[in-house]
């Protein structure tokens, strides 16, 4: 074989395996790229969550360093046989689904007149800010003394307004220990949910509302039609992370109520620091994270599901 | 079955110690150990450190704390990182150091967990130090045995924590009460000195999900002689009828509003800060009650007198009536750095420093040692001669591997009963079911 003729055959072959490495490169880089993000991940979130699989199946005390006795499902037997998880977990369903629809009135309706103030908008977000940015630990002793029956602001608001004639003691009755609850849970959410849909609010084109004017759409059909139909996405992504981080919340409760009184506020959290880390149960403790974990993969199965449905409209 | 300490070892210990203190003491420097009671021994090597979290204590004792650990690194060349901590948060911290594996080489503690962190290895066991025998022979037997489980011992014994009465007696006077010495007594008194309409209350107790509601019922069981467990402790026994009958009366004191309706949702914080208020006359607590209202509250402690917390005239339930004694003490760290750990516990809990605990502006509390009883040492905190009478009858909290546990059902079981949910019956059944299901694991 002649050099011309070799180097006429070479020639694209070399090319070739340079395209095929370049290629594999480009394919791979992306990998290269989400690789420090998915070893901090499984680091972080996927090991944790396997050793706490684990360790379910596991009679494991606290204050030892072995596992323990292997128990199978013995673990999720006892807690769903338990009338305590039972309890918990209606306790937890109420808190959440009260906080975040009450949160979410009070949170549209701040969202909707904080689109209507023009200058002192900056002032008026850092002000309503402050719950969201301050710690869950500050802000749930801070509401306990708020719900103090003898020194708390509430009483004496109430009482100064001529609206109770005696002192209620708040976190000392089941009915209005959750009120409390509740109420502090929805005074940190209410700048979450105000920020985002004000964020959504502002994507709104203005000439979908001059164009339902002409047509002659009253106030009602135009907040209807445009603002709840614009803000949908944003509304469903907003509200089920609040649903998550809100079942999943311990810091209020824990410091408010501590569980009680007489179990009234005994959210799966608690239950869990209950379990594991006073009576020093880890196994059984880990069970029902797992068992959390279950509940609130199916709001995250919802949450996902919808994000891709709203891409594909998009 | 696990070793238990038994009343009459109470009563063998404190009782001599109160007839020692009135009467020249027995156990004087004759029945003492030989061991120096001020110099550690010098054992430290270069660059020996060791950690030491010292939970709780009143203002007073803290300040004196850290000039005893300035002296101790002086004469011992060893290097102590001293950490005063929140005494409510110590199983969580311990709990969360031991996960980590960052514990401190010395904890201060309640004796109570020399079974839940001595049996599985946590604490070390001090009979493992030579010279234990030497120092052990410096405490009271009775004081000594309540760090002990298992027939080993797990913590020099600190502290006596006797829980009496605290009564309010400028509000006692206003109101022409007399301190109570029977329930029928206490119960007159809560009624007479309450005024609800303007949040005064006769008595207050902590009635949250949280230990120190367990610790104060606690006392009133005890004097109704009832007792947590069963002797072999394989069965709950609180809500027998001196159980119930001592609930029961808290709650007729709730009913009749001499007990303020928030109760079910107090810890200690909120019942100290009522007391401190001058809103509560009385309440069931300890030797630590007067350094905190003078240091936290301000409050003029002139106001303050102790009382034994009053007993039935007849006791209903099968064991003696007695008041709760929760002791405070010193432990090392298994793994720790134990040699030089040894040294400063030693040196802390020395008969000397011991003979200084009853001074007020330091500790202000009950000594354990002989020497802490003799003649020549000056007491000077309110109430001595009632802690010393009381501390005649005490019962420690069973020394159980699940005590805390135990602690926190009960403590849900009287949340329940004060929140109005349950009856004193219900809410004691409740628990003792809860309870007994520990015990089975």
């Amino acid at each position: 074989m002649s050099t011309v003729e070799a180097g006429e055959i070479r020639a694209p072959s070399r090319v070739s395996v340079r395209q095929a490495v370049a290629l594999a490169w480009r394919r791979k880089t992306p990998y290269l790229f989400l690789a420090p993000a998915l070893l901090t991940l499984a680091t972080v979130i996927l090991y944790p969550i396997l050793f706490n699989a684990q360790l379910s199946f596991f009679a494991t005390r606290l204050i030892s360093v072995e596992l323990g006795d292997f128990v199978g499902c013995g673990n999720y037997r006892r807690i769903l046989g338990d009338d305590d998880f039972w309890h918990a977990l209606r306790v937890s369903l109420t808190f959440t689904f009260a906080s975040v629809a009450i949160a979410f009135v009070f949170g549209f309706a701040v969202e909707l007149i904080m689109n209507e103030v023009g200058r002192a908008r900056p002032v008026f977000m850092a002000l309503l800010l402050i719950p969201w940015v301050i710690s869950p630990v500050v802000a749930g002793y801070s509401w306990r003394w708020l719900f103090n029956d003898q020194f708390g602001l509430v009483n004496k608001l109430l009482l100064d307004l001529g609206l109770i004639e005696r002192n209620i003691a708040w976190l000392a009755r089941p009915d209005t220990a959750m009120v409390a609850i509740v109420v502090a849970n929805v005074w940190r959410f209410i700048p979450y949910m105000m920020i985002m849909m004000l964020a959504g609010l502002q994507s709104i084109p203005r000439e979908l509302y001059e164009a339902a004017e002409v047509d002659g759409a009253n106030v009602w059909q135009k907040f209807v039609t445009i603002t709840i139909s614009e803000l949908r996405y944003i509304i469903s992504v907003v509200s089920l992370f609040s649903i998550i981080w809100s079942f999943n919340d311990f810091v209020i409760p824990y410091i408010m109520t501590q569980g009680g009184p007489a179990r009234a506020t005994t959210v799966l959290p608690i239950l869990v620091y209950r379990t594991a880390f006073e009576a020093l149960r880890l196994g059984r403790g880990a069970a029902l994270a797992m068992v959390i974990l279950l509940i609130l993969l199916f709001f995250s199965v919802i949450y996902v599901r919808r994000l891709l449905r709203e891409e594909k409209v998009r | 079955m696990n070793s238990r300490l038994s009343r009459r070892t109470f009563l063998k210990g404190t009782g001599a110690a109160a007839v020692g203190a009135a009467a020249g003491s027995p156990f004087g420097a004759s029945a003492a150990s030989n061991r120096s009671t001020l110099a550690p021994r010098r054992v430290a090597q270069n660059g020996d450190s060791i950690t030491a979290w010292m939970f709780g204590g009143v203002p007073g004792q803290l300040e004196w704390y850290q000039e005893l650990v300035a002296q101790f690194e002086d004469e011992s060349g060893i290097t102590v990182d001293y950490q005063e901590r929140d005494w409510a948060r110590q199983r969580e911290d311990i709990l969360a150091a031991l996960t980590a594996g960052a514990m401190p080489d010395v904890i201060r503690v309640h004796n109570k967990d020399v079974a839940e962190f001595g049996e599985p290895g946590v604490l070390k066991a001090l009979e493992e130090f030579d010279d234990f025998d030497d120092v052990a022979a410096d405490f009271l037997p009775g004081y000594l045995a309540t760090t002990e489980h298992e027939g080993q011992h797990y913590g020099l014994p600190e502290g006596a924590l006797v829980f009496i009465m605290a009564l309010n007696q400028s509000m006692l006077d206003s109101a022409g009460v007399e301190p109570p010495t029977n329930w029928d007594e206490f119960r007159a008194s809560a009624i007479e000195l309450s005024r609800p309409e303007d949040g005064i209350y006769g008595y207050s107790i902590p009635g949250g999900v949280n230990l120190d509601t367990s610790y104060r019922w606690i006392p009133w069981l005890y004097k109704a002689g009832g007792r947590v467990l069963s002797e072999d402790w394989t069965e709950a026994t609180f809500n027998d009828e001196a159980g119930v009958a001592a609930l029961d009366m808290l709650l007729e004191l709730q009913e009749a509003e001499a007990i303020p309706s928030g109760n079910a949702a107090y810890a200690f914080a909120e019942n100290a800060d009522l007391w401190g208020s001058e809103l509560i006359a009385m309440s069931t607590e300890g030797p630590w009650w007067q350094n905190v209202m003078a240091e936290q509250y301000n409050m003029d402690t002139a106001k303050l007198t102790i009382a034994p917390i009053p007993a039935l005239d007849q006791p209903i339930g099968p064991a003696p009536p007695a008041t709760l004694l929760d002791m405070s003490m010193m432990a090392l760290i298994a793994d720790g750095n134990t040699e030089p750990a040894w040294e400063f516990v030693k040196f802390m809990r020395s008969t000397e420093h011991d003979r200084q605990f009853a001074d007020p502006d330091r500790a202000g509390q009950l000594p354990v040692t002989t020497a802490g009883y003799e003649d020549d040492v000056e007491w000077g905190f309110i109430g001595r001669d009632v802690y010393l009478s009381e501390a005649e009858a005490v019962e420690v909290w069973p020394n159980h591997p699940s005590i805390t546990e135990i602690q926190l059902a009960i403590a849900e079981g009287l949340n329940a009963a004060f929140a109005g949910t349950a009856t004193a019956q219900e809410a004691l059944d409740r628990a003792a079911a809860n309870v007994n299901d520990i015990l089975e694991d």
